[in-house]
């Protein structure tokens, strides 16, 4: 049976009265793996914080329901505690808040830690291990003083201890270098190989797609989505641009 | 990680003296108290009197690490730190406060090549504070550096008061100040919240961390921990 995750429907979302999403539409089912893909400024992330129910973007019409449920009647922590999960394209530092504290803290907070603390330490060692991360990072505040690489693994060291549902991966890609994407990739993959999750992932690089090989490909230009084709449709935007794979709307060729 | 273990200890004397010691000072008995530091001292301190002066005297190349974490309840506290030839302090100091309080903090750097970091960070629960905080390097001396970083958190809208002063007589030093009153970061809190965490969570999260996050001593860190 296909289990819809995610179902945006027709949404218009502003910032400071200004439109950015205009009929918004996207359906992804649970094991599928999404890409959207568009120029700077085209709304992607925009998106992404929608979903995760950040109070800037304001919802003027349409709806998202997660699961069934209506996702615009959900908290940012309601969201979170039922399956969604956020890697930020610059992943904020808090100082003097360890990944340890928050990751125990949402586990208790969402009804899920069946562990004991040496459990949960076990688990965390593994994890730090098999994502290339020295064991002191699970006492390191949160992404504080880490490089671009370092923050993106620890937040894949969220989510393997979070274990979400849905994923959604703003430009994880980026500030990687050729290893760490590797890395990083080959992380996501493993996950979903384990879980088969729902993945959107929002990306400007080939490399991150040819590990991950989105089942579809969505292009946002214009506010909403004027294209959507499988992992094809990337390659051609690789090869050839957004502008000459004629799917940019001609006002905005104008332009 | 290596956590050193620190003996806990009341001050009864007027005058004490520390040396080369790792210690936690749970108590002070008298509200004028003279401080003398000699070598190496990671010091913690875990309450203070009311109406309470500390004189701290850092004798040359003494080093001094001060971790503090108080809960202020209509409490006044001064520190007045003198600084010898190649001394060098590293002030943290943390607290929770309610009611009227002030800390004046005064650093009288007297001599040459010394160091002195001093970082505070306060959290309202349900107060005002007023932070006065002082640096003066005297005529003819060099090469010192003195830097303050002093932090508020508030969430009630009282008043909260940060004074700095440096007073510097000499051309060969490096002066900094940094001070900051804010409420808690909506970004950091965002970002909690987006990894589960519900919202009254995350604040208490943010304000621990906040308190936290200038303090080495493990210790000192675990009485923040269990203000939660």
């Amino acid at each position: 049976m296909v289990i819809t995750m995610l179902k945006i429907k027709n949404l218009t979302v502003t910032v400071l009265d200004k439109t950015i999403l205009e009929h918004f539409n996207m359906e992804i089912h649970a094991g599928e793996i999404h890409a959207l893909m568009g120029k700077n400024g085209a709304g992607k992330s925009t998106i992404a914080k929608v979903i995760m129910r950040d109070p800037s973007y304001k919802i003027k019409s349409g709806t998202i329901f997660y699961q069934e449920q209506n996702l615009l009647e959900m908290t940012t922590s309601e969201a979170a505690q039922s399956g969604i999960f956020l890697v930020n394209q610059n992943p904020i530092e808090i100082e003097g808040v360890t990944n340890a504290e928050m990751l125990r803290t949402s586990l208790n907070d969402a009804g899920k830690n069946d562990m004991n603390i040496l459990e949960f330490n076990r688990k965390l060692v593994n994890l730090c291990n098999q994502l290339h991360l020295p064991t002191s990072f699970i006492h390191r505040d949160i992404n504080f003083n880490m490089s671009g690489g370092e923050k993106k693994k620890n937040e894949l060291l969220h989510m393997w201890m979070l274990e979400p549902q849905c994923i959604i991966l703003d430009e994880i890609d980026s500030g990687l270098d050729v290893d760490s994407l590797k890395l990083v990739a080959n992380s996501i993959l493993e996950y979903y190989n384990q879980y088969k999750p729902a993945i959107l992932i929002i990306t400007h690089q080939k490399n991150l797609l040819d590990i991950l090989k989105p089942d579809f490909v969505h292009v946002l230009d214009n506010k909403k989505i004027v294209q959507t084709g499988d992992y094809q449709l990337a390659l051609d935007i690789f090869k050839n641009g957004f502008s000459r794979t004629s799917i940019i709307s001609e006002s905005d060729q104008n332009e | 990680m290596k956590v050193i273990k620190m003996n806990k200890i009341v001050v009864e004397q007027k005058e004490f003296s520390v040396e080369n010691k790792n210690i936690i000072i749970k108590e002070f008995k008298n509200t004028i108290q003279d401080l003398h530091i000699i070598g190496k001292v990671n010091l913690g301190i875990l309450t203070i009197p009311q109406n309470f002066v500390l004189n701290i005297y850092l004798h040359e190349q003494a080093i001094l690490n001060i971790d503090l974490f108080v809960h202020l309840n209509n409490i006044k506290n001064q520190f007045n730190i003198y600084s010898k030839y190649q001394s060098k302090l590293n002030f943290h100091y943390s607290c929770i406060f309610d009611g009227n309080n002030f800390l004046n903090i005064y650093n009288f750097i007297q001599s040459d090549e010394t160091e002195a970091n001093v970082y505070v960070r306060a959290v309202e629960n349900n107060g005002t504070f007023e932070i006065k905080a002082e640096g003066s390097v005297l005529e003819k001396t060099k090469e010192n550096i003195y830097l303050e970083d002093i932090k508020a958190l508030t969430n009630h809208n009282h008043c909260i008061k940060i004074q700095p002063n440096l007073l510097v007589k000499s051309n060969q030093v490096i002066a900094n100040h940094n001070m900051t009153i804010s409420n808690i970061n909506h970004q950091e809190l965002w970002y909690l919240e987006s990894k589960g965490l519900n919202r009254s969570v995350a604040i208490d999260l943010l304000k621990t961390g906040f308190l936290k996050g200038i303090l080495n001593l493990e210790e000192i860190k675990q009485e923040v921990k269990s203000f939660e």
